[in-house]
């Protein structure tokens, strides 16, 4: 501070800005008579050409110290000086009727407000802090301070003055007018306008005689302790006069800064409104939840949530892969090659059948071809070709059915490995989230190994050399020669004879006690006219029997006592073209019947004897009368056989 | 007489502070028992909710495992009434049975550690609701008498807690490990 004082005492400019502040002077003047208070503010406002001034070519440099020197001189000139000076220089003598007409009007205290305000930034915050603390409040109302304490008492400002007190010991005085403004800048007008509340209780404590006024001078600078001192001195003047002195100074000085001054406030005002808006701004950010605080985060997402439905519908469509989902996909993959062998199996079961039925009807034939010409050996048979023909067709369908057999066990053990493997892959599965040990890519690589060794081949399925296993003719031959003398060996009896007699008389009243038909019987029987055909006493029918009934033109047939039915018989029985047989006699009704069945135009068969054994499932002939009921027909069964029909399906 | 009494008032003072600290030493001790029973039994109830999702889990498993063999033991059944299988030598030799054999194999091999481990859950769920109440009558106590030795208490919970409190992250039981039963006495069971 010492080093600056020297400075600006140095400065030979140093009442220029005085001298050139007069014409303003006056308009405050004007202005303070109106108001009191306004012409802190005012003042500051129309010293802005002074200010421009002292930035374009007067130093600013020559602020308050210099000017306190400046008024030192000036301070020198009691009152009846400066009344003989008004006198002789109105001019100059202006400003100072200007500096006693505040000092009159405002009392001094006035001048102790513009003190902090105008001088060095120095004193300004301590000002403002002095109510905070009584202690220095004290020392500044009591005691005067020495002037080595200085330093201390602006040492609470020291981050604010180290910079500029470096910055001036390098750079021309201009640099330290700029020192200046860095330091003004922390001064807000609050802060001033407060430190004008506390000077004006100060101000009471003036007037009464103390000499709190040069307290604040000597906080000033020393160069205007100095002053006060010089002021103390002097015999003509009181206490009064000094004050208005170091008023008149610090008015100067208020002068030559006010434009700085006024700029700094302006800057300072703009950088409190701007930091004001940017709080708002971002307390508006967080609100509408642009840039957030903590709080409004989850009620952000909470109102996400409901504009974010479809797309967690949307989420929902593409599943997201699961733990399993591979396992589960080969497990599928088996599972459909399963399904692939077992409709080969199937496929090869109605094949079979087909040539059972096959080898039935040639049976027949065969049969017929017998009773037509007298022959009772093999070699006499062969020399039948229609018979011969028969034997060899029998006999590669009987290698055929047995050749069969080979593929029909491959794509059962097929299925059936796919279908352990599968159930012991789900096994793992299931267990796998509770227990160790669990390798189910090992299940996979023998999922992956049975879906490799039973892929449905050609090379697989083949039948190879299927004629080193045919049945010899001759064996052939005498199986169908055994089977004509069992059926010679059931004669009919005396009275169906009788029955068979009338029937073919034209007598049909006894037809129902019929117990065995013949082929003459049964062709008498196409014959008779009626809707119903009741032969509930027949135990039996052959397929040459069922062949003419088949021709019989009626609707409904009765043959409730056959309990069996072989599918030579149900192939001509099912070529019928009535539409109602009543079949409930039978106990089963095998799976070769069925493809008969199907091809019936009837609509209505009961087999009511028909029974569902558990012991003896048979799910394949339940299934395709299931079928056929699908298909339009209509089925009269137990309720067990239509619970386990319905199961079935 | 300043002196005298400024010693006096540090004696006092002094005094009242070794009380304070003996109080709040107890109350320290107190109040750190309590809060240890507390955590405790925070502890045991939560590692009881633990073991009962891990018993109800098990328990679940083990239902639908032996729905699974009885399911399959029905179909090994049929098969053996619709192929007339009377001999366990034929009935290996068909391959539905023979599966499901081994299937029901696994099957009594899991449901047997499920049991295994489902008996030993309830034991650990039952054990810790008797220390649960342990340390339920030791704080009513505590608070009755202001003090009671619970560090055995405290040391006994720790150790059922360290033992079952790792069982409820580990797999139920060793699927390589599992105990399987012949098939042949699996299939005489069936059968009669």
């Amino acid at each position: 501070m010492g080093k600056e004082s020297d400075k600006k005492s140095s400065n030979p400019s140093k009442l220029e800005p005085l001298e050139e502040l007069e014409p303003n002077q006056k308009e405050l003047m004007e202005l303070d008579a109106r108001d009191m208070i306004e012409p802190l503010a005012q003042k500051s406002d129309n010293t802005n050409d002074h200010q421009q001034h002292d930035e374009l070519g007067a130093p600013e440099g020559v602020t308050i110290a210099e000017q306190e020197i400046a008024l030192d001189e000036v301070a020198e000139i009691t009152f009846d000086e400066v009344d003989r000076q008004i006198a002789s220089d109105p001019g100059n003598v202006e400003t100072e009727v200007l500096l006693d007409q505040n000092d009159v009007q405002t009392s001094g205290p006035l001048d102790l407000d513009d003190v902090p305000e105008q001088e060095s930034n120095e004193t300004a915050i301590p000002l403002e802090e002095e109510p905070d603390d009584p202690q220095v409040e004290d020392e500044v109302v009591s005691d005067e301070i020495p002037s080595d304490e200085e330093p201390d008492a602006d040492s609470e400002l020291s981050e604010f003055e180290e910079q500029p007190a470096e910055d001036s010991q390098n750079l021309p005085t201009v640099d330290k007018d700029e020192n200046d403004f860095v330091t003004l800048d922390d001064v807000d007008d609050d802060k001033i306008d407060d430190g004008i509340d506390e000077k004006r209780a100060k101000e009471e404590i003036f007037v009464t005689g103390t000499e709190e006024n040069e307290d604040v001078g000597e906080n000033l600078s020393e160069t205007s302790k100095a002053e006060d001192k010089k002021l103390a001195d002097l015999n003509g003047a009181g206490k009064e006069e000094k004050n208005l002195k170091t008023t008149a100074k610090s008015q100067n000085g208020k002068i030559s800064n006010r434009g700085s001054l006024s700029s700094k406030k302006v800057v300072i005002a703009a950088l409190i409104v701007l930091m004001i808006s940017g709080i708002i701004i971002y307390a508006t950010l967080s609100l509408i939840g642009i840039k957030g605080k903590v709080e409004t985060v989850p009620e952000a997402k909470s109102q996400t949530r409901e504009p974010a439905e479809p797309a967690q519908i949307q989420a929902q469509m593409p599943k997201p892969p699961g733990k399993y989902d591979k396992y589960l996909a080969k497990l599928k993959e088996a599972e459909g090659l399963r399904n692939d062998l077992l409709q080969k199996k199937e496929e090869i079961y109605k094949l079979k059948l087909y040539y059972r039925n096959g080898i039935v009807e040639l049976t027949d034939q065969i049969s017929h071809e017998m009773q037509k010409a007298p022959i009772s050996s093999f070699a006499q048979a062969l020399k039948n070709k229609r018979i011969e023909l028969n034997l060899r067709t029998i006999q590669r369908r009987q290698a055929y059915i047995q050749e069969l057999e080979k593929p029909n066990q491959w794509v059962h053990n097929g299925s059936e490995e796919l279908l352990f493997l599968k159930r012991k892959a789900l096994l793992g599965l299931q267990i796998a989230e509770i227990a160790s040990g669990i390798d189910l890519d090992r299940h996979m690589r023998y999922v992956n190994a049975a879906i490799q060794k039973y892929q449905p081949s050609a090379e697989k399925l083949t039948v190879d050399n299927y004629t080193s296993n045919f049945t010899p003719l001759e064996t052939i031959w005498s199986q169908i020669q055994n089977q004509q003398v069992e059926k010679a060996q059931n004669p009919v009896s005396h009275k169906d004879e009788k029955i068979i007699a009338e029937i073919c008389s034209g007598d049909f009243k006894r037809i129902a006690e019929l117990s065995n038909m013949t082929a003459r019987a049964a062709k008498c029987l196409s014959q008779m006219n009626g809707s119903d055909l009741f032969l509930n006493g027949l135990k039996q029918l052959a397929p040459d029997e069922a062949k003419y009934l088949s021709q019989w033109p009626g609707n409904w047939i009765c043959l409730n006592s056959v309990n069996t039915l072989s599918p030579s018989v149900a192939r001509y029985l099912f070529k019928w073209e009535g539409s109602w047989i009543s079949l409930n006699g039978l106990t089963e009704f095998p799976p070769e019947l069925t493809l008969y069945l199907m091809e019936w135009k009837g609509n209505q068969l009961e087999l009511m004897g028909l029974n569902y054994h558990k012991k003896k499932p048979d799910q394949r002939a339940l299934k395709y009368l299931a079928l056929w009921e699908t298909m339009g027909g209509k089925l009269f069964v137990s309720e067990g056989v239509r619970k386990e029909m319905e199961r079935v399906m | 007489m300043g002196t005298d009494m400024m010693k006096h008032l540090k004696s006092t003072c002094t005094a009242i502070a070794m009380i304070c600290f003996l109080f709040c030493g107890t109350v320290s001790a107190t109040g750190y028992k309590t809060t240890e029973l507390n955590r405790k039994m925070t502890e045991i109830t939560s590692l009881q909710h633990s073991l009962s999702g891990k018993l109800e889990l098990a328990m679940e498993k083990k239902k639908q495992l032996e729905q699974k063999a009885e399911a399959l033991k029905e179909e090994i059944k049929q098969e053996k009434a619709q192929l007339h299988i009377e001999s366990y030598k034929k009935a290996v030799l068909t391959p539905r049975i023979d599966y499901n054999l081994k299937l029901i194999q696994l099957l009594l091999g899991y449901v047997a550690s499920l049991n295994e481990k489902i008996k030993y859950f309830q034991n650990g769920h039952e054990t810790l609701g008797y220390y649960f109440q342990q340390a339920q009558d030791d704080l009513l106590m505590i608070k009755t008498l202001n003090d009671l030795e619970v560090e055995k208490l405290i040391a006994q919970i720790n150790s059922i807690l360290d033992e079952y409190t790792p069982e409820t992250s580990k797999p139920l039981f060793d699927a390589d490990s599992v105990r399987l039963e012949d098939t042949k006495r699996i299939w005489n069971d069936i059968v009669n």
